[in-house]
C-alpha cells in the first residue's frame, strides 16, 4: 500500500496541486487538499481509473471549499496575507501579477463544472477521463469545454477592458 | 481490458449542424484529439473542403490557445501577460505584447493590412509542395530590391490586369474578442487607383520612393487592406511600404516570392505604425501554407476557392497567443490567380 501511495504521489501530486492551485488561487490550500485527496485514495483501496478518481475527489474538495461561507473565505484570505506564500512563485513583474489576477477573476466567472472541465483538460486529461471525473457523459465534455473556453476569454477580455478604462 | 482501456474507447460522437456543418463542440473535440480516428478523419475531410468550417476551425484554435494562455496566467509566471504595456509603467524587461493585443488592435482606429504575395503562391504546380515545420521555417530576409527594378519587371503584367489600389480601411474594427472571432468587417473601399489620392495611375513608371523612406523587401510588398469581408479586385495588387508601414506614393508592383513561398505580413496601422511581422510561407497542402517569422511565430493560411476568387483564414500563433483573420480575395483576372 505504501508503494501504491508513493507511486500515486509521484505520478499525480504535481498535476493535482497545480489543478487545485489554479482552481482555488491558494497554493497552501491546494497542497492541503492534495494531501486529503491522497488520504482518501489510501482509504479507497484499489482504484479503477486512478487519474479520473483522484481528480474527481479533488474537484469535489474544491466545490466543498468554495461552498463554505464568506467567513471561511475571509479566514483563508487572512491566512494567505499573514503567511508569506513562499511556495508560490513571486511574479517577476507587476504586469504578471495583474495578469494572474485578471485570469483568476475570469475563471471565477465560470460555472463550477465548466471551470473544472477546463482545468482538467489543461492537466492533459482526455474527454473520457474528464467525463468520469465530473460525472458527466463523455459527449457533454466538448460542449462544456466549448462554453468554458469562450466564457473564460470573454470574461478575461471584459476584465482587461475594465482595466483599460481606468 | 482494463477500465482505462475501456474508458479510452468512449469517444464522443461527432455532431453536425442542421445545415451540415461541424458543430462547435465537435470542433473542440476534434482539435483536442478526442474523436475516434474514423470520426476525426471525417471531420478533417469536411473542414478541408468547407470554407465555413475551415474558418470555424481556425477560430476555435484561437479560442483554445487563448483559454490555455489565460489558465497559464494563474500560475503567475512563465507565460507573458497578454497585455504587456501599462500607461507609463511598462518595464523594459516585460515581454512585448502579443501582437494581436497591441493598442492598435484595441484602438477603434486600428487597421489591419494583410500582406500577401499571392502571385508567388499561384505561379504554378511546378513549385514543390514542401512541408515546412513552423519552427524550422527560415526567417524572412529583407532583401533589398529597388523599386525601379520591380516596376520595370512587372509593369506589363500590371497593365494587363488593370491593378487597382485598395485604400487602407480606417473604419473602426471590432476590438473585442480578438482571440475568439475574426475581426469584424469594415467595409472596404475598392477604388481605382485614379481615384485615390494620387495622380493618374502610372504604375509602370513611378519615380523612386522618397529617400527618407526605405522600401520593404520585394517579397513583402503585396498589400491589401482587409477585413472579414474585404475584397480586393486583383490578387496581384501590391503596394510598396516604407519601413515604418506607411505606404509610399501609390505604385503597383508585383510581389516577388521565392519559389514555392509567399510572403505574408501583418501590419498594424494607427495609432502608430507597428513593425510588420513578416512570415515566409511554404505550401504544405494544395490549399494551405504555413510558415514562421523571424521570432518563431507561426502562421497557417488556408485558401479555398470561392467562386471566382479565394476565401481564406490566416491563423497566426506565437508565444503569447494566436489570432485568426478571415479574408477574401477576388481577382479581376482569375486566370492570373489560378496557379497557372
Amino acid at each position: 500500500m505504501t508503494e501504491t501511495l508513493e507511486r500515486l504521489f509521484r505520478t499525480y501530486h504535481a498535476s493535482l496541486v497545480r489543478y487545485l492551485q489554479r482552481a482555488l488561487g491558494d497554493r497552501d490550500v491546494a497542497e492541503e487538499l492534495a494531501q486529503e485527496t491522497f488520504v482518501r485514495a489510501l482509504k479507497q483501496g484499489a482504484l479503477r481509473s486512478e487519474r479520473s478518481w483522484l481528480f474527481a475527489v479533488a474537484a469535489n474538495l474544491v466545490r466543498d471549499q468554495a461552498r463554505r461561507d464568506g467567513r471561511a473565505r475571509r479566514r483563508l484570505e487572512r491566512y494567505g496575507a499573514e503567511q508569506p506564500q513562499a511556495a508560490e512563485p513571486v511574479p517577476t513583474s507587476m504586469e504578471r501579477a495583474e495578469g494572474a489576477a485578471a485570469a483568476r477573476a475570469a475563471l471565477a466567472a465560470l460555472a463550477d463544472r465548466d471551470r473544472d472541465a477546463l482545468l482538467l483538460q489543461q492537466e492533459g486529461m482526455g474527454y473520457p477521463e474528464i467525463a468520469a471525473a465530473l460525472g458527466i457523459a463523455v459527449g457533454s465534455v466538448g460542449t462544456t469545454l466549448s462554453r468554458a473556453r469562450r466564457r473564460l476569454l470573454a470574461a478575461y477580455e471584459a476584465q482587461q477592458a475594465r482595466e483599460e478604462g481606468r | 481490458m482494463t477500465s482505462e482501456e475501456r474508458m479510452s474507447e468512449e469517444w464522443p460522437a461527432p455532431e453536425w449542424t442542421d445545415d451540415g456543418h461541424v458543430a462547435e463542440p465537435t470542433m473542440h473535440a476534434w482539435l483536442d484529439g478526442a474523436l475516434a480516428p474514423s470520426a476525426a478523419e471525417g471531420v478533417a475531410a469536411h473542414v478541408a473542403s468547407c470554407a465555413a468550417c475551415g474558418t470555424l476551425a481556425a477560430e476555435v484554435r484561437g479560442v483554445i490557445a487563448g483559454a490555455a494562455r489565460v489558465v497559464a496566467l494563474l500560475d503567475g509566471e512563465g507565460a507573458p501577460p497578454l497585455r504587456a504595456e501599462r500607461g507609463g509603467g511598462a518595464s523594459s524587461s516585460v515581454p512585448p505584447r502579443a501582437w494581436y493585443r497591441r493598442p492598435a488592435v484595441l484602438s477603434l482606429a486600428a487597421t489591419l493590412l494583410l500582406v500577401v504575395g499571392v502571385r508567388a503562391v499561384w505561379e504554378g504546380g511546378a513549385r514543390p509542395a514542401a512541408v515546412a515545420s513552423m519552427a524550422e521555417a527560415p526567417a524572412a530576409a529583407n532583401a533589398a530590391v529597388t523599386a525601379d527594378a520591380m516596376v520595370a519587371a512587372r509593369s506589363q503584367a500590371l497593365t494587363d490586369t488593370g491593378a487597382v489600389a485598395v485604400p487602407k480601411a480606417t473604419a473602426p474594427m471590432a476590438s473585442a474578442r480578438m482571440a475568439t472571432a475574426p475581426m469584424a468587417a469594415a467595409p472596404m473601399a475598392t477604388a481605382p487607383m485614379a481615384s485615390a489620392a494620387s495622380p493618374a495611375p502610372s504604375p509602370v513608371a513611378s519615380p523612386a520612393p522618397p529617400s527618407a523612406a526605405r522600401p520593404m523587401a520585394a517579397e513583402q510588398v503585396a498589400v491589401m487592406a482587409v477585413s472579414a469581408d474585404a475584397v480586393v479586385t486583383t490578387c496581384l495588387l501590391v503596394e510598396t511600404l516604407a519601413a515604418d508601414g506607411r505606404p509610399l506614393p501609390p505604385r503597383m508592383q508585383l510581389a516577388e516570392g521565392v519559389e514555392g513561398d509567399v510572403r505574408l505580413a501583418w501590419l498594424w496601422d494607427a495609432p502608430r505604425p507597428q513593425e510588420p511581422d513578416a512570415f515566409r510561407l511554404r505550401r504544405v497542402r494544395p490549399d494551405s501554407l504555413a510558415g514562421a517569422d523571424a521570432r518563431g511565430q507561426g502562421v497557417v493560411v488556408t485558401l479555398l476557392r470561392d467562386g471566382g476568387g479565394w476565401r481564406g483564414t490566416a491563423t497566426a500563433t506565437g508565444a503569447a497567443g494566436s489570432a485568426v483573420r478571415g479574408f477574401r480575395l477576388r481577382s479581376a483576372a482569375p486566370a492570373a490567380c489560378d496557379g497557372r
